[in-house]
């Protein structure tokens, strides 16, 4: 045990050394005679361990964080009475005080009650310092990403953030190991534009896109959100609507998602490391590929293969869909003084898709600084690097395994096609779609106070980024007569886009105390945002010899530059009345102008009003089972501006007569272009029962977008193609929100807790400009009285075969619609020719359910599950009427016995491979086991925990099949009896109402080592 | 471009915010903080610089040499020039579906394996920038042009005639400017319009070239419109040998000719077997000579024929030719009139000359005239109004891939319009 202490030191001071040569600052050790204050910090009830919390030792600048057991260890406290203070994110504070004698170890053990309503919580809101829950008139969830990811197998933002906050969905995706997803707050309320919340990350604005190699499939782009590395953060603060964004201005109406890094504690030096084994895999894909025909017409024998079980047994590459593995390791150090403090980071990652050339690496470096520079001036530096490299699964279609199997036919099969729609596996492999990204983050905060009721902040930050997207088809021997036409004769197409996204942000709070019971804070701020976005492109194409693969190498070359810049300058001011501490009002108005605002549109003002009141702490409050009751109401307006370049007529560069140079019309413009402007009323409570150990938190809201942007159709006869984006729209909004959190048991050997959170969203269009009813004309459209996007089609009732049993039909009668707009199902039958197209349904979820439970057992394991899904809307799968048609691959299309498929083949196929979207999934499950610190310490460590982690592990119910739903994700269309490989695939599309041959999301387990030195 | 920091204290001053006003009005010093550059692209407010018309011209000329290469390898999936040998969507509906033929855009392809199939864009595009063109152009006073302003407008002139004629020709019905439904008729007496403009100018600049261009493209709006005598006597103005082509290159793909590119290099579409082996006499039609089968098409299942009127991606396109011209004379004429022409084109192909049994049979020469056009403008944009003004039949039954023809002749008005254009009503 002796020779075991040593150890530990020699690995943490060298670990301070590291740090102190990086920072090139010195830490002051702490060197006052003192006794050693020793500790433990666990849940209420002591049945698990909480690592991460924050242990100070008040007015002397001692503190420590604990270690993956909970435990605490500070070194020479001055004796005497002490004041030690615990913080832990979600778990709220304790103080408690101690005695401290010199030369002694004194213990003390720390438990800390879960809270997701922690009223003194500080919350990030736009001003300085930021504003504590209780004054808030509108819900802000705080996600604890730290402690998330100890049992959680998330391995991006992306998947942390799903399903932890009601309201925030995060739409599904494909089964490309790398590809990122959308996220939404409270569904859509634009129609030509995205849905996308802004992001911040440590007080700057950052890129968070989806971006992807060109021509790449509808699922595999990437999300810019991805690149920071989970393990450097340890929260994520969701502010939900235009209420709560007011002060974040033009472009928040989406909603404002906060990222808050780690940072140093006050301590000795602390040293962890995660490390992570697992793998990827695509469940039961022989059930999922089904079977797939040919012959059957004009007489010949029906023939059929499940083409999936037929390559992999036979195939000379066996199974086409491997087990794809993954691997991480993340460092990071941390400690520091008062005066200094460091957290310091790397990470590593590499992931392995299903198929072997898909995968993600992924490299990363932080260093955050906090420092008191001249008292009352303190300042936060924050520098991150990344480097991310990802290659795609599936280029542009026909260009996959997954999209070449689906769309394959026995036809080919003893072809050298081996059934594969237009090439096999390993031909598609040699596609290379790739993406490498090298982005630095980089901030400084400096706060100034110089006395108590006034404080400064300037933020200053960059976040300069760097994509290389690339696609080559490398030379076939063959040329053109290769598999993919004129590209095999060899093709590179890379383009390189740099974004810089600078973001200066001043603010200003004076408080000043109004009598005895009432305070006023005064803020006023100023934000200036600049982004810059330049692409170079350049396309080689017929290249001479199979191993050139630059763009230089083709015989024909074409290069592409551009550059977009947009500049927003905001102004706020807000006024707050806190009575009591119990009673808040707020009043606040914030001006922005943007340089995408159309040259005849001043600027936009957003004003705000909130109200909070605590009630439960109001002397006449009595009721003892209810512990914790706050109303809670605001309303307030926010923007989202207009595409940069909407506002002006354009003229571009193009490629004239005999080569020379020529302008023509690009774009139309509208110079009175203004911003989207979203008004929403916020009402909920934050409800405490039975002590805390159930807490609800309940948000209604309705919003309405006036000036709602509509990409108003040009017809081509006025010699501009595209849209024009004018300010006819209005859609309304409103949906609720509810969390429920419980401590179910709370003992020493085992505790219980449970959280519920669902939400419902809709919005319906009020108007669409003067004399129009109807945007658009094709399978989604915006029509007046239903929701963005809904989905509309002709529906056949019934049709007859022109001749016996089977092939072309005749007579097809289609519902002719009902209801106000005649756009309803429901209707008498009419000819189809006359029929209406009628609303299948919403293409976005409309609800939002997920599920937590966890199990902690006898202080060392602890079991977690968690059940996510969504639903309300319906989702095409565009491969299946292919195979319907095109491929004809389908029985449906070999037999042409089902009359009602024969119809939609013959009026328009859209409706074929449709089907409700809505599922249940078991997102995770796991095992963490918290190792004893004798086990720790023979690897010389403080402390430790293993986990055993699943993802994305069963579909427990889909609203096409109900509780009998395949387990493996897939759904069955009655339509034809077309195959849905997973109810939650979907396109990266904001407003995505289908996808095409997108590989369904994976499943994977996950083996995670953590260990504190 | 804009942004005035002047502009949003004021804005935020009418609140009456007091705080925010005065901190405003401190900042008011930092206006250039939203001036944005746009280096990629002109403003429509910055074409009144005289230096920027000759580009704005060639775009116009270019545009229209992109539409009538899409236009071509459209509308041969109508007139059997051509079948589908694609496994992609878009060209698989072209003949079969009406509904999902109305969705279809057809915007120049910028792409050298555009996967798309249509043209209303590129021919309504075409049209607008060479009236926009003409209309900025005529402006500006010849001594502030750096090129000889007749002549362009002559060139524009035509140019929009020939994007006007193409539209007639190709669609039921249309419409021009955001205007109301028009007729191929009514669109056709524009077209006459540009082209009378056209000759007239190109007289004044002493342009033979581009008169013949104008003289062709007058006879043929004419013979569109049954004004036969005087579609002959526009015709018989051009001399033999004429040739006004259509340019195109490898700069990119935007300017490649995009029948070779459907054909031979993408191999989306095969050529028909009713342009397969076509002799005169027993002797092989030298002016559609197919070859084949090669393999494939890009579907792997259509065996594919290659055509050899355009082998390169640089291969000119005919806009007019004094073929097109004695061709129309032939047909306005019939009898011995167009014997005459008709062997005069079979000698200039080194081909058996045509003798009717009988030279007053109307019926029968117009036979013979019908398939020399279709022969001797194979690929060149006329089968389908021919097809149409003819009433020649249009295939029916299934196609190669067993899908039914559609019902579709001239294309319809593509549903874009009708979404777009206020003055139309579905």
């Amino acid at each position: 045990m002796t020779d075991r202490v040593p150890r530990r030191r020699t690995v943490r001071s060298l670990a301070a050394t590291l740090c102190l040569l990086a920072l090139a600052a010195a830490v002051p050790a702490a060197a006052q005679q003192g006794g050693t204050l020793r500790g433990k910090v666990t849940t209420a009830g002591g049945s698990r361990p909480l690592p991460g919390a924050q242990v100070s030792v008040a007015g002397t600048g001692l503190g420590a964080l604990t270690s993956s057991t909970g435990d605490f260890v500070i070194e020479n406290v001055p004796a005497g009475r002490r004041t030690v203070r615990v913080d832990m994110l979600g778990f709220g504070s304790l103080e408690r005080t101690v005695m401290v004698a010199a030369g002694t170890v004194t213990e003390a053990r720390f438990e800390l009650s879960e809270q997701a309503i922690a009223l003194d919580q500080v919350i990030v809101t736009g001003t300085v310092g930021g504003t504590q829950r209780r004054a808030l008139g509108t819900v802000v969830d705080r996600i604890s990403a730290a402690a998330a990811v100890r049992t959680a197998p998330a391995t991006s933002v992306n998947q942390l953030l799903a399903a932890r906050s009601p309201g925030v969905q995060v739409l599904g995706g494909a089964g490309t190991v790398g590809a990122g997803s959308p996220i939404h707050i409270r569904g859509v309320s634009s129609m030509s534009l995205d849905a996308t919340p802004l992001i911040y990350i440590d007080g700057v604005r950052m890129d968070s896109r989806l971006s992807g190699p060109p021509g790449i499939r509808g699922g595999g782009r990437q999300s810019r959100l991805d690149d920071i590395n989970l393990e450097d953060i340890e929260s994520i603060e969701v502010i939900k609507g235009p209420a709560a964004a007011t002060l974040y201005g033009t472009e928040a109406s989406n909603g404002v998602i906060q990222i808050v890094t780690k940072r140093g504690a006050e301590g000795p030096t602390q040293f962890d490391m995660a490390m992570r084994m697992g793998k990827n895999w695509l469940w039961n894909p022989e059930a999922k590929t089904g079977w797939s025909y040919t012959g059957g017409l004009g007489g010949a024998p029906l023939d059929s293969v499940n083409l999936y079980a037929h390559e992999r047994d036979f195939g000379p590459w066996g199974d086409p869909f491997k087990y794809g593995h993954l691997e991480a390791l993340d460092l990071n150090v941390r400690g520091g003084a008062e005066r200094l403090r460091y957290y310091v980071s790397g990470g590593y990652s590499n992931e392995v898709g299903v198929v072997p050339y898909n995968w993600q690496k992924q490299f990363s470096v932080r260093s955050n600084v906090d420092a008191i520079l001249a008292p009352p001036l303190t300042a936060k530096f924050n520098l991150a690097y990344i480097t991310r490299s990802y290659r795609a699964a599936q280029q542009n279609d026909p260009v996959d395994a997954f999209g070449n199997l689906v769309w394959g036919s026995p036809a080919n099969l003893n072809t050298k096609w081996r059934g594969f729609q237009a090439a096999p596996p390993e031909i598609s492999a040699q596609i290379d779609s790739r993406e490498e990204v090298g982005r630095s983050i980089a901030s400084a905060e400096l706060r100034y106070q110089p006395l108590g009721w006034l404080i400064s902040r300037v933020v200053a930050g960059i976040d300069a980024g760097e994509e290389e997207n690339a696609v080559l088809y490398p030379r076939d021997p063959d040329g053109s007569a290769g598999w993919w036409g004129s590209l095999s004769l060899g093709s590179k197409n890379v383009t390189r886009q740099n974004n810089t996204i600078v973001t200066v942000d001043f603010s200003s709070s004076a408080s000043k105390q109004l009598g005895q019971d009432l305070k006023a804070t005064t803020s006023a701020g100023f934000q200036y945002y600049h982004l810059g976005s330049k692409t170079l492109g350049a396309i080689g194409t017929q290249f001479a010899a199979s191993p050139l693969t630059t763009v230089s190498a083709g015989a024909l070359t074409t290069g592409s530059e551009s550059f977009v810049e947009n500049a927003t300058v905001g102004l706020f001011v807000q006024q707050q009345l806190d009575w009591r501490n119990r009673v808040f009002l707020t009043a606040a108005v914030r001006g922005d102008d943007n340089s995408a605002f159309g040259a005849q549109y001043e600027a936009a003002v957003y004003p705000k009003l909130s109200a909070a009141w605590v009630v439960h702490e109001e002397p006449f409050w009595k009721v003892d089972w209810v512990s914790k009751f706050r109303l809670r109401g605001a309303w307030g307006a926010a923007g989202r501006q207009p595409a940069t370049l909407a506002a002006v007529q354009l003229y571009a560069p193009v490629t004239g007569f005999g080569d020379q140079p020529g302008l023509a019309p690009s774009a139309i413009g509208n110079e009175a272009l203004k911003p989207e402007r979203s008004e929403e009323l916020e009402l909920g409570f934050d409800l405490g029962l039975l002590k805390d150990r159930v807490e609800v938190v309940f948000t209604h809201y309705n919003r309405v977008v006036k000036d709602a942007m509509i990409g108003q159709p040009l017809p081509p006869s006025s010699g501009f193609s595209g849209t024009q984006i004018v300010n006819l729209g209005r859609v309304k909004g409103w949906g609720n929100e509810v969390q429920v959190n419980a401590r179910m048991l709370d003992g020493r050997r085992i505790g219980w807790d449970m959280g519920v959170g669902f939400s419902t969203t809709a919005n319906r269009i009020e108007a669409l400009g003067a004399g129009r009813s109807v945007l658009g004309s094709g399978f989604s459209q915006n029509i007046v009285g239903f929701s963005i996007a809904d989905l509309y089609w002709q529906k056949v009732l019934s049709a007859e075969f022109v001749n016996g049993t089977s092939g072309a039909v005749k007579n097809i009668m289609c519902d002719g619609g009902t209801g106000p707009s005649g756009r309803e199902m429901g209707g008498p039958p009419v000819p189809c020719a006359n029929a209406p197209l009628v609303r299948w349904g919403h293409s976005q979820p409309t609800w939002q359910v997920n599920l937590t439970q966890g199990l902690d057992l006898g202080q060392r394991v602890r079991l977690f599950l968690s059940v996510d899904g969504s639903g309300g809307n319906w989702q095409q799968d565009s491969s299946d009427p292919a195979n319907h048609t095109t491929y004809c691959s389908s029985r449906a299309c070999r037999v042409q016995d089902d009359p009602i498929v024969m119809a939609y083949r013959a009026i328009g196929r859209n409706p074929l491979g449709m089907y409700e979207a809505g599922f249940l999934k078991l997102r995770e499950a796991s095992a963490t086991y918290t190792l004893p610190s004798a086990w720790a310490q023979r690897f010389g460590a403080r402390g430790g925990s293993v986990s055993l982690a699943g993802r994305n592990l069963m579909t427990l119910w889909t609203a096409q099949m109900g509780w009998d739903t395949p387990r493996d994700g897939r759904v069955i269309v009655p339509l034809g009896n077309g195959r849905v490989w997973d109810v939650e695939t979907r396109g990266t599309g904001d407003l995505s109402t289908g996808y095409q041959t997108v590989m369904p999301p994976l499943a994977s387990t996950v083996l995670t080592v953590r260990m504190s030195f | 471009m804009r942004g005035s920091i002047t502009r949003l204290c004021r804005s935020i001053c009418r609140t009456g915010t007091l705080v925010c006003g005065l901190l405003a009005v401190g900042l008011s010093g930092c206006n250039k903080l939203l001036d944005v550059d746009v280096p990629g692209a002109v403003p429509a407010s910055a074409l009144g610089d005289p230096s920027l018309m000759a580009s704005v011209a060639s775009a116009a000329r270019g545009e229209l040499e992109c539409a009538l290469a899409a236009y071509i390898a459209g509308e041969g999936f109508l007139t059997n020039e051509f079948v589908s040998s694609s496994s992609f969507r878009n060209f698989n509906v072209w003949t079969a579906h009406l509904s999902e033929l109305k969705t279809g855009t057809g915007a120049c392809p910028t792409t050298t394996n555009a996967t798309t199939a249509g043209f209303y864009v590129a021919l309504s595009s075409a049209r607008f920038q060479a009236d926009d063109a003409i209309r900025r152009i005529e402006a500006f006073p010849p001594e502030q042009l750096s090129f000889n302003k007749t002549q362009t407008l002559a060139m524009l002139a035509a140019m929009s005639g020939y994007a006007h004629t193409l539209l007639a020709e190709g669609f039921c019905e249309m419409a021009l400017d955001g205007g109301p439904l028009l007729t191929p008729a009514d669109v056709l007496a524009r077209a006459l319009d540009r082209f009378t403009k056209a000759e007239q100018l190109a007289q004044q600049a002493n342009d033979a070239s581009l008169r013949n261009l104008a003289l062709v493209g007058r006879a043929r709006v004419l013979l569109d419109l049954g004004r036969k005598a005087e579609a002959a006597a526009a015709a018989k103005q051009v001399p033999q040998g004429f040739v006004f082509n259509a340019t195109y290159s490898t700069a990119n793909a935007r300017r490649q000719n995009r029948v070779y590119l459907n054909n031979q290099v993408n191999k989306y579409i095969t050529i028909a077997p009713e342009y397969r082996g076509l002799t005169v006499g027993g002797v092989p039609d030298t002016r559609v000579t197919i070859t084949g089968p090669t393999g494939l098409g890009q579907d792997a299942k259509t065996p594919f024929f290659a055509q050899a009127k355009y082998p390169a991606a640089n291969s000119p396109i005919p806009i007019a030719t004094w073929r097109e011209a004695y061709l129309i004379v032939a047909e306005a004429e019939l009898g011995q009139a167009a014997v005459d022409r008709i062997n005069a084109l079979r000698d200039f192909a080194k081909l058996p000359r045509y003798a009717p049994a009988d030279v007053q049979d109307g019926g029968a020469v117009l036979s013979e005239v019908i398939e020399e056009r279709r022969r001797e403008l194979f690929l060149e944009g006329h089968r389908l109004y021919d097809m149409l003004r003819l009433k020649l039949p249009f295939p029916t039954g299934l196609n190669h891939l067993g899908e039914p023809y559609g019902p579709v002749t001239c294309h319809p008005l593509p549903d874009i319009e009708y979404d777009g254009n206020p003055n139309l009503k579905r």
